[in-house]
């Protein structure tokens, strides 16, 4: 019994773990973010961009608001690239917001590189990767789990229950439960693999030359402009080697992308 | 008698051996008109080596296009006096295509080749040339329908038009027509061309040629629409397009190779040049009656929108004014609005942006200007029409579309009577931002739910992920454990007995009275029903000792346990102190354990 509470009181912690951290922080980013509001709807774009960074480089308790917010503090205040970034970050945090959906369309039809965007998908394509653009990478490791438990459950009941209506029904909840978990893995592990070596990236200079090797020395290989969505690949010298979705590649300053990643 | 040896020697002896070098040269037909193209096909036959070019004298009367050779090779062995001898003949096909400039009666002779150190020649073929008539004026095609008669292939250009104005558009089809298979289409020519003094755009050609059927001089041929362009012409002048030679591969039904077998497996083919007829176009400048005074040059067949986005604007906001151009013509050149003064607005440069679409031999699309003007105070004020003019050649008139913008300019709601803008490209960029198409911030935000943490990476995760498995093996383990015991109950019973006796023996309550021992002997008897799988209830001390002997236990241990029985059963009955009774607690428990086997 003893052994029993000890197990059982581990489970709590590890679980309530991160709620009790949030308790016992003394930042309170609702305040932090009521504030940069305010700022937004004064017109004051530069203080909510400094208080919506402040709550993003904070790192804690960051969601999709503060960075769609920030998305829409950097546009109102003309800086394409940098709102195309947080509105890129905002959306891989809440995917079906249309709200996010909306601003980020609309501040991608700005680019002046527009034959360096994605091409839109048929339909059939975008049904069969629902799933992968429209849920996040925790609601698919939460459905995955889900689904663990349902099918070791199950089957755990399987063996213990001898009621055969109550078999007959198990057996549907266990191959329910692996062909969900065959489905679900689909989606999980790949976006899992993506997430984990995320490189896409936005240019966040208004213009800026690509050269053909990590150097202004190097000859100039094409010209690119804020918003572009490229693929970061290597970094040397403080140069960055991107790829575009044509294919090409070319170097160009750190410092002129950011590499989308809103996550921990 | 002589000469009849002479006939039967000929006869036997081939002419590859006899005459080591052959040079034979026909023509497709033998009459044609001036500027007609008449297929020349010069073959050699050597058995001396490879015939490498064929050499015309000066002849003033035609034109002589090459249209390629082709070469082909055969080995005959004989026997002769005990020895065996291989011969290689080689047969080098030219072909020319041939076009007289004058009439008149001609040989065509001296055609010659040079085979090793010796030159060969060909023998003279004789050619009527008659005059070309043209007939039909409206088509513009210089080589008609009806002159090409008789021809099995011909390459032919054509558009409906043959005046035009400057600027006009001017279709024109390339068109081979054939009564034979064609192959390997070969169109660098025809790419490459430039129309001298016009602008020009192809249309992208189809994946695949689709063939039409049409009867030109009582001949059903079969044409291919294999170019199509649209010319733009740049000057008030004459056009001409002249001839454009393209290369196929056509098959040789004209002679059959000897060969049997080859004959009848393969298809000879042989390379053929087709030249286009040339063709000129007037050009007329575009008329100078009824110009619109800022006329920019557009031509074409057009339909123009304007628009603005706002009716009402605030002093210091952006309104976009669009004007869309669209329908056929050379796009490209398609000039921007010309804009009323613009009192009080800031105007930044206007965007062009344009789609070509270049299909049915017609050049289609649309061309939008877009600008961009902030009111810079509430006296800002749109004086006159937008215009839009240009010339439509169909109609062989100026067109002119005017709108009168309908805009009311509002204070700032920030109170500001006047608007300071950035000027330039950075304003334009800073008040296209500006839109007012963005949807509002978010307010509320919940932020205990932590999006940015990945659920994936915390142990938590894997936890749950081990933790049902676990539960599944766990309870697959009783469950087999459960069915071991329901399989086989008195082996459970018997490796529980020992621990089963000493948890009854603990939870016997400390009484002074006879139950106490009694429930000793109770748990002991208990432990050998288990043990030694027997019903010792009932049993006397002595059968109990028997079934203890059977199962190999030690005398000593059954003396003992006999002797434990037998003071539990007189301790029933007889009160004894705490000392004794606690003695023979213990003892009961210690004679368990042996009797388990642990000491």
């Amino acid at each position: 019994m003893k052994t029993l509470s000890l197990v059982l009181s581990i489970l709590l912690i590890l679980i309530f773990l991160p709620v009790l951290d949030s308790f016992c922080s003394n930042i309170k980013p609702s305040e932090l973010f009521e504030t940069a509001n305010q700022k937004y709807e004064t017109g004051d774009y530069d203080s909510a961009i400094k208080l919506y960074s402040q709550l993003v480089g904070n790192g804690n308790n960051v969601n999709s608001a503060v960075y769609f917010n920030l998305g829409n503090s950097y546009f109102r205040s003309g800086e394409l690239g940098e709102s195309i970034y947080a509105y890129e970050s905002a959306l891989l945090l809440d995917p079906r917001n249309k709200a996010i959906i909306k601003n980020l369309s609309f501040a991608r039809s700005k680019i002046l590189d527009q034959e360096f965007e994605k091409k839109e998908e048929n339909p059939f394509t975008s049904f069969i990767t629902s799933p992968y653009n429209l849920m996040t990478i925790n609601e698919l490791a939460t459905f995955f789990t889900i689904f663990i438990w349902i099918l070791f459950l199950s089957l755990t009941l399987y063996l213990w229950i001898s009621n055969a209506v109550f078999k007959d029904l198990l057996k549907w909840v266990v191959w329910g439960s692996a062909f969900g978990l065959v489905m679900i893995s689909f989606y999980f592990f790949p976006k899992m693999n993506s997430i984990n070596n995320y490189s896409e990236s936005i240019v966040v200079v208004p213009e800026l030359n690509v050269h053909t090797g990590p150097g202004d020395n190097y000859p100039i290989h094409f010209k690119i402009h804020e918003g572009t969505r490229v693929k970061h690949q290597r970094d040397r010298n403080n140069w960055s080697q991107v790829s575009l979705p044509n294919g090409i590649s070319g170097w160009l300053p750190g410092d002129s992308i950011k590499k989308i990643h809103p996550w921990k | 008698m002589k000469n009849f040896v002479w006939v039967i020697f000929l006869f036997i002896f081939p002419l590859n051996v006899w005459g080591e070098v052959s040079i034979e040269s026909f023509l497709d037909r033998y009459s044609a008109k001036v500027g007609e193209q008449v297929l020349l096909t010069v073959e050699v036959t050597s058995t001396e080596g490879e015939a490498t070019s064929i050499s015309f004298p000066k002849l003033d009367w035609l034109t002589v296009y090459d249209a390629g050779k082709s070469t082909s090779s055969n080995f005959q062995m004989s026997m002769g006096g005990g020895k065996k001898s291989v011969t290689k003949t080689f047969t080098t096909t030219f072909s020319y295509l041939i076009v007289p400039k004058t009439k008149g009666t001609y040989y065509l002779e001296k055609i010659s080749t040079r085979v090793g150190n010796k030159s060969y020649s060909s023998n003279p073929l004789k050619i009527t040339v008659t005059d070309s008539t043209q007939t039909n004026q409206n088509l513009n095609t210089t080589s008609k329908n009806s002159s090409q008669g008789g021809k099995k292939i011909f390459f032919e250009v054509f558009s409906p038009e043959n005046e035009v104005y400057v600027d006009q558009m001017i279709p024109l089809v390339f068109t081979v027509y054939s009564q034979i298979q064609l192959n390997d289409l070969k169109l660098e020519n025809l790419n490459s061309a430039t129309f001298s003094g016009t602008w020009k755009e192809m249309i992208p050609p189809p994946s695949r040629y689709r063939g039409f059927k049409k009867n030109i001089d009582g001949l059903n041929y079969t044409g291919y629409e294999i170019r199509k362009f649209c010319l733009f012409p740049i000057n008030d002048e004459t056009i001409t397009i002249d001839p454009i030679s393209i290369k196929c591969m056509v098959e040789d039904n004209r002679k059959r190779s000897r060969d049997f077998f080859d004959s009848f497996f393969s298809r000879r083919t042989i390379p053929v040049e087709v030249v286009s007829n040339s063709m000129s176009f007037k050009v007329k400048p575009l008329p100078v009656e009824k110009k619109p005074e800022k006329f920019t040059g557009t031509v074409g067949v057009y339909r123009v929108e304007m628009f603005i986005d706002k009716k009402e604007v605030e002093v210091g906001d952006a309104l976009t004014l669009k004007v869309k151009i669209f329908g056929e013509g050379n796009i490209e050149h398609i000039g921007p609005p010309i804009l009323p003064p613009l009192e009080g607005f800031t105007k930044y440069d206007p965007t062009r942006t344009q789609t070509i679409e270049r299909r049915n031999g017609t050049i289609e699309g649309e061309v939008v200007y877009e600008y961009i003007l902030v009111p810079k105070s509430k006296n800002s004020s749109i004086t006159g029409p937008i215009e839009y003019n240009f010339f439509d050649p169909k109609k062989e008139e100026y067109v002119t579309i005017k709108n009168q913008l309908d805009l009311k300019i509002l204070p700032s709601s920030n109170g500001e009577e006047d608007a300071v803008l950035v000027e330039g490209d950075e304003g334009k960029r800073k008040i296209i931002l500006k839109a007012e198409d963005l949807k509002h911030i978010i307010t509320e935000a919940d932020f205990e739910m932590d999006q940015n943490r990945l659920f994936h990476k915390e142990g938590k995760f894997y936890f749950l992920q081990v933790l049902p498995l676990l539960i599944f093996l766990f309870g697959g383990f009783l469950k087999i454990k459960k069915t071991n015991i329901e399989k086989n109950p008195v082996s459970h019973k018997r490796k529980k007995a020992l621990k089963t006796a000493l948890q009854q023996l603990d939870n016997i309550p400390n009484s002074s009275d006879g139950s106490f021992f009694s429930k000793i002997s109770k748990v002991l008897s208990g432990f050998l029903d288990d043990k030694f799988n027997c019903k010792s209830t009932g049993m006397t001390v002595e059968e109990i000792g028997q079934i203890l002997f059977l199962n190999q236990i030690d005398k000593d241990l059954i003396l003992r346990f006999e002797e434990l029985l037998s003071e539990l059963d007189a301790a029933r009955f007889t009160p004894m102190g705490d000392k004794p009774k606690n003695e023979l607690f213990l003892e009961a428990k210690k004679i368990l354990r042996e009797l388990e086997g642990l000491k």
